[in-house]
């Protein structure tokens, strides 16, 4: 009797046992991945990263530097793009704003304004490998397009030789211009959704077409007049990624 | 799934603790570098020139050829050019004069130019009737307004010959485009009166 008793109760203490080392086991299998040392290697089956999806989000920016020069020198824009993110590595982008100049030169009196609309149409790509990461190293392409209106006033003319006095106020002059961009910048994450991001601009007229009177003397979106001009922006960018 | 280098559960918070510094470090920094950017691309944007054209006086270009070799010539006589109409004088007083360089009038349709040609015993003048349309043209802010011009028509008046002394014989339009480039305008064909 003290015999089955004996057994009965050693049964009972491995059924108990059982269960406790199985425990056990797992908790030193879920703790052993701290004490492990050293680098464990994956399969690269399951360290692959997912791919990236073709929408990848959205982006709504504004160009600061545009409208502080606006506000603060002879000629500026205030500026705005929408940008999309496909696969973060393509970012189709349509820029538009009002350039604006409103400014008399001190040496000759002359005075130029101009309000007019502008826009361009590109994309980007993301050269940086992780495409995943917040922060973008940029190149891309813009083809541009402004038509405006300028006016010109100044000093009457006066001519030395004949004494007479002609003067010199055109208004409603009507241009326009036709200019691709080349473009490199970067942007990186500040806070949340919130990036900021600068980039360079090389830009070169096609086409353009003035008044009889002149070039303008700036363009809206373009700049200062000429054939090819280096800009650059600085924007405060909304990223609205996916990942 | 944790694949890289395990950590203990105290050593976990110390790194938890060192990522969350250094991120607030990288963030510090992407600010300053973007406010140094900020500034950079503001300076580049804002690099202004002036662009003004070295030649910057507008007139009509006028050369001196012999009438009957029409080679280059020089009017070996003293040669004074004034405008009707004003009171200044174009061109004083030069000898061996080989080309002029005459302003035109800003308003107005036509310039009437005489031409003293004079020499120690006697003087002589043709005039020149210069049409033209005025254009007023834009340079740029930094650069002075000025006019430019289109010639539309020479006319000559001839005056009286004296003997010895030289004569214009007849002109001709070369370009009618009165305006910075350096052209010649109107070639002017001379000859000694006999």
């Amino acid at each position: 009797m003290r015999l089955r008793t004996s057994t009965y109760l050693f049964l009972l203490l491995l059924s108990l046992a059982v269960p406790a080392v199985a425990a056990a086991q797992s908790d030193t299998t879920s703790q052993g991945a701290d004490r492990v040392r050293g680098v464990q290697f994956a399969p690269r089956a399951l360290t692959k990263a997912p791919p990236v999806p073709r929408w990848n989000g959205i982006s709504v920016s504004a160009n600061l530097s545009g409208a502080f020069l606006a506000v603060v020198s002879s000629y500026g824009e205030y500026e705005g793009a929408v940008r999309a993110n496909l696969y973060g590595r393509y970012f189709p982008i349509v820029e538009a704003g009002i350039g604006a100049s409103d400014h008399t030169d001190d040496a000759t009196d002359l005075h130029y304004h101009t309000s007019s609309p502008f826009i361009r149409v590109g994309m980007d790509y993301n050269f940086l490998k992780d495409i995943s990461s917040r922060n973008r190293a940029f190149g891309g392409a813009r083809i541009a397009y402004s038509s405006y209106k300028y006016d010109i006033s100044g000093p009457d003319l006066y001519d030395p030789f004949w004494h007479t006095e002609v003067p010199y106020n055109f208004h409603g002059l009507k241009g326009s211009q036709l200019w691709l961009e080349l473009t490199g910048g970067v942007e990186t994450q500040i806070w949340k959704a919130v990036h900021l991001g600068w980039m360079v601009r090389y830009k070169n007229r096609i086409t353009s077409s003035n008044d009889d009177i002149g070039e303008a003397w700036y363009v809206p979106g373009f700049g200062k007049k000429g054939t090819a001009v280096i800009g650059a922006t600085f924007s405060l960018i909304i990223d609205i990624s996916r990942r | 799934m944790n694949w890289g280098i395990g950590h203990s559960a105290g050593r976990k918070s110390a790194a938890k603790r060192h990522r969350s510094g250094a991120m607030r470090l990288s963030r510090h920094i992407n600010i300053c570098v973007a406010a140094c950017v900020a500034v950079i691309a503001a300076l580049i944007a804002s690099c202004s020139s002036i662009d003004c054209p070295l030649k910057n006086t507008v007139s009509a270009s006028c050369l001196f050829y012999n009438s009957e070799t029409r080679a280059a010539a020089t009017v070996g006589d003293t040669l004074t050019v004034t405008a009707l109409g004003a009171d200044s004088v174009l061109y004083n007083r030069g000898v061996n004069t080989s080309s002029l360089a005459l302003p035109m009038a800003y308003a107005g349709q036509a310039d009437t130019l005489v031409f003293h040609i004079s020499s120690t015993e006697a003087s002589r003048t043709d005039t020149l009737v210069l049409g033209h349309t005025n254009e007023a043209h834009f340079e740029s802010i930094d650069c002075n307004s000025v006019i430019f011009h289109t010639i539309t028509s020479l006319s000559l008046l001839r005056g009286t010959d004296v003997s010895g002394l030289t004569r214009i014989d007849s002109v001709a339009l070369v370009n009618p485009k009165v305006n910075y480039n350096e052209v010649t305008n109107i070639n002017i064909f001379i000859s000694t009166a006999p």
